[in-house]
């Protein structure tokens, strides 16, 4: 598990998701974030932007960090606070090229019809809709990625 | 993947069935919709009414479909709601595609 180093996730965390690194496993979990955000306490919340910014951030982690790989865990934990939501993912896949996030540029769109971008706007979502991006690697080959999502 | 196909005035509609297009169903979505679309003659309208959530796959997805259609069979949305809405318009792809309300709005004349 991932869970050994000190700066592992709070298990008590509002929401506290872990998943293996598929696919699949990915849309689980979302819909199960969908499903602890329609219960009562969080009823009120914007489920939607949050809903994307992870999905976007976990595929990033399956399709990137942990390709090739089937031993992939990610840990997923979201604190409401101050009408915000403060979410840490955290895997034991590979480290962001030079240690550096995405820029986010959203594809050029200004071409034709047939030559229009199908990938490439998974981190300019999560840069339009997250706040406070920040990303760390652990000398114990994890990656941890925070952000702040505006409710 | 569950889609289905009806010829409706000058459009055929194919509607998805499905809650979600995301990463886990991109392929299949673009596979169907080759299968659905094979003998489409004029604009498709792609009826997304029943989708509750797509991600940036699924939306790649929808830009390879309209892309295997080609210019002859222009690829047009129905029925988008806030959250697919959303990724539509902060990727900019809602300049790309035409977008209508609803079902009924893309027969209006």
């Amino acid at each position: 598990m991932l869970g050994t180093h000190p700066r592992l996730i709070k298990p008590k965390a509002d929401i506290h998701i872990e998943l293996k690194g598929t696919p699949t496993e990915v849309r689980n979990a979302l819909e199960t974030l969908r499903h602890k955000l329609t219960a009562q306490e969080f009823a009120a919340c914007n489920a939607g932007v949050l809903e994307i910014v992870l999905a976007e951030v976990l595929n990033n982690v399956v399709e990137h960090a942990l390709a090739g790989r089937s031993d992939g865990q990610i840990v997923i934990a979201c604190n409401y606070a101050d009408q915000c939501w403060f979410v840490e993912v955290r895997d034991n896949g590979a480290e962001m090229p030079d240690s550096q996030l995405p820029d986010g540029t959203m594809p050029d769109l200004d071409r034709d019809l047939l030559d229009m971008p199908e990938g490439g706007f998974g981190w300019g979502l999560v840069r339009s809709l997250a706040q406070d991006i920040g990303y760390q690697r652990h000398s114990t080959g994890h990656n941890e990625l925070s952000f702040r999502v505006p409710d | 993947m569950n889609l289905s196909s009806k010829a409706e005035g000058d459009a055929l509609v194919v509607s998805v069935h499905e809650s979600r297009i995301d990463a886990s169903v991109a392929i299949q979505f673009k596979d169907r919709m080759r299968e659905e679309t094979d003998t489409a003659d004029g604009r498709v309208v792609l009826n997304l009414s029943e989708v509750d959530f797509i991600d940036s796959s699924g939306l790649g997805a929808i830009v390879a479909a309209m892309k295997q259609l080609g210019g002859k069979n222009p690829l047009e949305l129905a029925g988008l709601n806030e959250n697919v809405d959303k990724v539509f318009r902060l990727t900019r792809m809602d300049t790309v595609f035409r977008i209508h309300n609803s079902l009924d709005d893309a027969f209006v004349v």
